[in-house]
């Protein structure tokens, strides 16, 4: 692979929500874009479900900052969201001005996973916040659609607490096939010579480790850049987060691969601290 | 008639002899190691220093130039250096009430030692403590904790989700909470759905959502809860980590100061506070946002300066250069400067402080040992006498600014904690402080007991010329001057009996001798020498008074332009010539001015003009009054002194004092009422008693060469001359141009020693005794003068019996004037 063959993420769509980290998350997009020299458009989904909710006369809202009870009707509902949606959007273009990177941003209302499948056709990345206790009050609209995620066809970054995006990159692999995809992605994710890239081989069995391995420096020779081959590890989500151990590192994956198709493996990815990024 | 000689020339001035040094010149002398002519200063200064008791502080006090403060060094500085250090003191955080900081007590020399080992820590904390909490350990019992919490949360949600889902009901996230809806197909029932649904079942999902509102509010309520007490474990392993990284680095420290309880309790404060806040070590501000709400965030790095701050040592005195008790001399006596202040810092606008600002006082510099005050500049400071006095009465420094100790300002600021005061002050001023002081301040002789009067003059005898001449040659050495040859230290010797206005003394004003010394060398090199020779030091002298004589060359030229009118020839009647001394700086010179008196028939009364103009100080007047009682008690001693005299200086515009002149006006006043004529070739000084004493007077010098130098402008006649009190004589150290032209007799100097030897040597005729019935021969100065006062007197009777027409008949006027 020559740095030609490196696809550019040129424009980026950041999902924007009403959670206490979309500052945060915000700025680390904006960070990224800025580096890539993309266009960042941030978008802002009032979900139907939400929106059925205000609908019905007789549910209440139990707000979390006092935990008493209110009528849920639709124009305060409305409100809400307009409110929100115009808060995500000065942000936006606050953040846009200060580090000069060209700025867009779209409210759009329906149902969240198609609204985002639409938004993100597109889009070369998607940025969006992955942390998040279920049903705290930090909870994210977008984790209930973490299937999607696996399912978009775009690279799509899940960032945790805003945080900003870290130069060492792990890159889990079960086959020759995702090592590439990974490499791409994560060399387009950050052109520069900073990065950190080791591939961890993973497979479901250790028979097969060897070989995955050797697949792996095939790989890497074939794609012409600098990166670890790290020891074998099972192919679970448990024993990839022991490998890292205490550092932050991202973690690429393929949104196809054997990992993330099994529900509790993918769980307890999303649920670990370090960022994502999935690639297809 | 008593003859008076005149003064021989050996008499006028004395004069040492280079012949009589056994020296080439004064790199041969030893230095003179004690104070020359102090011996009672140098034993108070022993005293004063020995005795460590309350009160016993010094007031050393004496001419300005004398070299106070010097030799008050000199004996200090050893004794001090004897002594042990004293502590060194500093000031650090008290935490539990941060505005009155902590003194802290170390010993000598180890203040900076705290100091630095207290820097330390605070870069080693910023390290192992970052250390502490990135390990893999830390991060796996934090990852626990905050599982454990997320699980507790999730699992309230979870069944109640479950609940919920048995009864086709969904939690739902709404911008600002959760909210209980009925689903169908995995998707919220839209509005209209769930209004054609049948009634009862509509019901039914209203009671469901309903019965379960109360466990979602319960469940929400529980948030808060759960995550104070996931803070409040996330803390304690926090203090947990903290402790163990932190705990063996202040150990070390601990080690070093085994048995110094202060430091100890100090250390196990700065380890309660750094766990405390062990949070500003390991967090970068944005991690700090997450764990704190918005509004409540502090500037990281703001608070991790503020807590390391804290733990620092503010080292205000440290005796580490091992020289003993300090001496320490504060040359601008402040209040501040005395007590020491509290610095503040702008800070966004703010003055801003804290016990890092507090500096050190002379009184902390001089804690155990000597502080040495100019005591002039210590009472014109404002409120720093007073403040010193406090400090010295309490035994203790509190740090006060003027704006606190006026309560000028209620600013909250720092209040020091007071630090002991054990120190032993030395004041160094003038004699008029010192008597004014222990006349008017009852504290000051509580507090400076012990007084140290310099003088500035020594008896000469052989032995105090020997070690005067090591004086000299040591203050050349130390001064870095060339050496002086005999005939040098023979002039400059005879230089500071001039300056001691005695032939009998020698100043040891030490100022002078080492500008009179320092001014020699500078001609000496002019002219290339290698040594300052006899010559160099007159031109040094001439030098000096000519750069300061101005006002005396101006004053002798109103003489020679007739200005200032003044007769140095011929006889007069109630004229003469007397001598004044004008101070100007350093620099004195006498001036002749013409005094005249006249007489008539009057109330007994002589009238001083310069006290009628307010222009005669009050021992003028005093003079005046005792030469009148004379004239009353000699001459008419069984009548009523029918006189009014009256004198004056002529040409004088300025304030005349001192009795000086008593004997000149005295000798006037005589003039006229025996209408004598006086010589106008004399002049004459001195002071007189009522017993017709001539007394000695000041300046006698000076005055002799103030019309000395008139009369050799006009040409010496060889009849000119001064009188002087004889008692005088021994003061004589007079001009050397003077002294030849008396040899050449030319000039001459006459030794009086009563009102009768001087008028007669004024007027030429015998100033007569008066036989046992008091009464002076009729051609004697005394018998014309008591006959022109019984004729007064005798008009004066006359005068009254005519009612006050002037005529014993009643009829004619006389005129009594002379």
């Amino acid at each position: 692979m020559t740095s030609a063959d490196i696809p550019r993420y040129r424009r980026i769509l950041l999902q924007m929500d009403t959670s206490s980290h979309c500052r945060e998350t915000l700025d680390a997009a904006i960070e990224i874009a800025a580096g890539l020299q993309a266009e960042l458009h941030g978008i802002f989904v009032e979900d139907s479900d939400l929106l059925s909710v205000g609908g019905l006369d007789f549910v209440r809202e139990f707000s979390f900052s006092s935990a008493t009870a209110r009528v849920l009707d639709k124009q305060t509902l409305d409100a809400q969201l307009k409110a929100l949606a115009r808060s995500a959007r000065r942000q936006l273009e606050q953040a846009g001005t200060r580090r000069k990177v060209s700025v867009g941003f779209q409210t759009v209302r329906g149902d969240f996973q198609t609204e985002m499948a639409n938004a993100s056709r597109d889009a070369d990345l998607i940025i969006a916040e992955g942390t998040g206790r279920l049903l705290s009050r930090y909870y994210r609209a977008w984790l209930p659609g973490r299937t999607p995620a696996r399912r978009m066809q775009r690279p799509t970054l899940l960032l945790k607490g805003g945080k900003p995006l870290v130069k060492r990159f792990t890159l889990i692999c079960d086959s020759a096939d995702s090592a590439r995809k990974c490499l791409r992605a994560a060399a387009s994710l950050l052109p520069d010579e900073g990065r950190d890239l080791t591939l961890l081989p993973s497979a479901s069995k250790a028979a097969d480790a060897e070989t995955l391995a050797k697949a792996l420096a095939g790989a890497v020779a074939e794609a012409g850049l600098e990166a670890r081959i790290a020891a074998p590890v099972n192919l679970a989500a448990e024993a990839v987060l022991q490998h890292i151990g205490a550092s932050d590192r991202l973690l690429v994956v393929a949104g196809d691969g054997a990992l993330l198709r099994d529900e509790a493996e993918a769980h307890r990815l999303f649920e670990s601290r370090h960022p994502l990024l999935l690639v297809h | 008639m008593t003859v008076i000689e005149a003064l021989p020339a050996t008499e006028l001035c004395r004069r040492y002899d280079p012949g009589a040094f056994d020296f080439d010149d004064t790199t041969q002398l030893e230095d003179l190691q004690e104070p020359l002519g102090q011996d009672r200063a140098v034993e108070a200064i022993r005293f004063g220093i020995g005795v460590r008791h309350q009160g016993f502080n010094l007031f050393a006090f004496g001419p300005p130039g004398t070299g106070k403060t010097d030799i008050v060094r000199l004996y200090l500085e050893p004794e001090a250096a004897a002594q042990p250090l004293p502590d060194d003191w500093c000031y650090v955080n008290d935490f539990a009430t941060p505005h009155s900081p902590r003194a802290l007590r170390l010993p000598a020399g180890r203040a900076n030692e705290l100091a630095k080992q207290m820097a330390n820590l605070a870069e080693e904390l910023r390290v192992v403590i970052s250390s502490a909490f990135e390990s893999d350990d830390y991060r796996t019992r934090l990852d626990v904790i905050m599982e454990q919490y997320k699980l507790r949360q999730e699992q309230v949600f979870e069944e109640l989700r479950e609940k919920a889902g048995k009864k086709n009901i969904t939690l739902v996230r709404t911008p600002v909470g959760l909210a209980l809806a009925p689903v169908r197909d995995g998707q919220v029932v839209e509005p209209e759905t769930f209004a054609r649904l049948p009634e009862e079942e509509r019901e039914t999902i209203k009671n469901d959502i309903g019965g379960l509102e109360g466990d979602l509010q319960s469940a929400v309520r529980m948030l808060p809860e759960l995550e104070r007490e996931q803070r409040q474990e996330i803390r304690t392993l926090n203090r947990e980590i903290t402790s163990f990284a932190v705990g063996h680095i202040i150990d070390e420290i601990r080690g070093h100061w085994a048995g110094e309880e202060a430091v100890i309790s100090f250390l196990n404060e700065v380890q309660a506070h750094v766990i405390d806040h062990a949070d500003v070590f390991r967090l970068t501000n944005e991690q700090m946002a997450q764990s704190v709400p918005p509004g409540m965030m502090p500037d990281i790095g703001q608070q991790r300066e503020l807590v390391i701050g804290n733990c620092q040592v503010n080292v205000l005195v440290c005796h580490d250069d091992n020289n003993g008790a300090p001496v320490v001399y504060e040359d601008n006596p402040t209040v501040d400067n005395l007590l020491g202040r509290v610095e503040h810092r702008a800070e966004y606008g703010n003055l801003v402080t804290d016990f890092r600002l507090i500096k050190a006082g002379a009184l902390h510099q001089a804690n155990g040992g000597y502080l040495i005050l100019d005591a002039r500049r210590l009472i014109l400071q404002p409120f720093a006498w007073e403040t010193l006095k406090r400090e010295l009465r309490s035994r203790e420094i509190r740090i006060e600014s003027l704006v606190q100790m006026m309560s000028l300002s209620s600013t909250v600021s720092l209040k020091p904690e007071p630090i002991p005061l054990d120190v032993k002050v030395i004041l160094v001023g003038d004699a008029m402080l010192y008597y004014l002081l222990s006349q008017h301040d009852p504290d000051f002789r509580e507090l400076f007991k012990v007084p140290v009067d310099f003088d500035d003059r020594i008896p000469v005898t052989e032995d105090a010329i020997a070690q005067f001449v090591r004086l000299i040659a040591t203050h050349a050495r130390n001064k870095n001057l060339l050496p002086l040859d005999p005939g040098a230290v023979a002039r400059v010797l005879q230089r500071m009996t001039r300056l001691a206005g005695d032939a009998e003394r020698l100043s040891n004003h030490v100022r002078s001798l080492v500008d009179l010394l320092s001014e020699a060398d500078h001609w000496a090199s002019i002219r290339g020498s290698k040594i300052i020779s006899s010559d160099d030091v007159e031109k040094a002298v001439a030098a000096h008074i000519h750069r300061s004589d101005r006002i005396r060359e101006r004053t002798q030229e109103q003489f020679e332009r007739g200005t200032i009118i003044l007769d140095t020839a011929g006889t007069r009647v109630g004229q003469i010539n007397g001598l004044s001394v004008l101070q100007l700086g350093d620099f004195a010179f006498g001036r002749p001015s013409r005094i005249t008196a006249r007489v008539r028939l009057g109330g007994g009364r002589v009238v001083d003009i310069e006290r009628e103009v307010k222009l005669g100080g009050p021992l003028h007047s005093k003079g005046v009054l005792i030469l009148s009682n004379f004239l009353a008690a000699r001459y008419t001693r069984d009548q009523p002194l029918s006189l009014t005299a009256s004198l004056v200086f002529e040409q004088s515009y300025g304030a005349i004092d001192g009795d000086s002149a008593s004997s000149t006006e005295l000798y006037a006043l005589l003039s006229a009422l025996a209408e004598t004529p006086i010589k106008q070739s004399l002049a004459v000084t001195g002071s007189v008693n009522q017993f017709g004493e001539v007394q000695a007077i000041g300046g006698v010098n000076e005055k002799i060469e103030g019309f000395f130098d008139l009369c050799r402008q006009r040409g010496l006649s060889g009849d000119q001359g001064v009188l002087i009190p004889a008692a005088n004589t021994k003061h004589l150290m007079l001009r050397e141009d003077v002294v030849e032209a008396a040899e050449r007799g030319e000039f001459h100097i006459f030794p009086v020693r009563t009102i009768d030897e001087g008028i007669e040597l004024m007027t030429g005729v015998s100033a007569g005794e008066a036989d046992a019935d008091g009464v002076y021969p009729a051609d004697s100065v005394n018998g014309r003068v008591q006959a022109r006062l019984q004729a007064f007197s005798e008009a004066a009777r006359k005068f009254a019996k005519s009612g006050g027409n002037g005529k014993e008949d009643g009829s004619g006027e006389e005129d009594a004037d002379d």
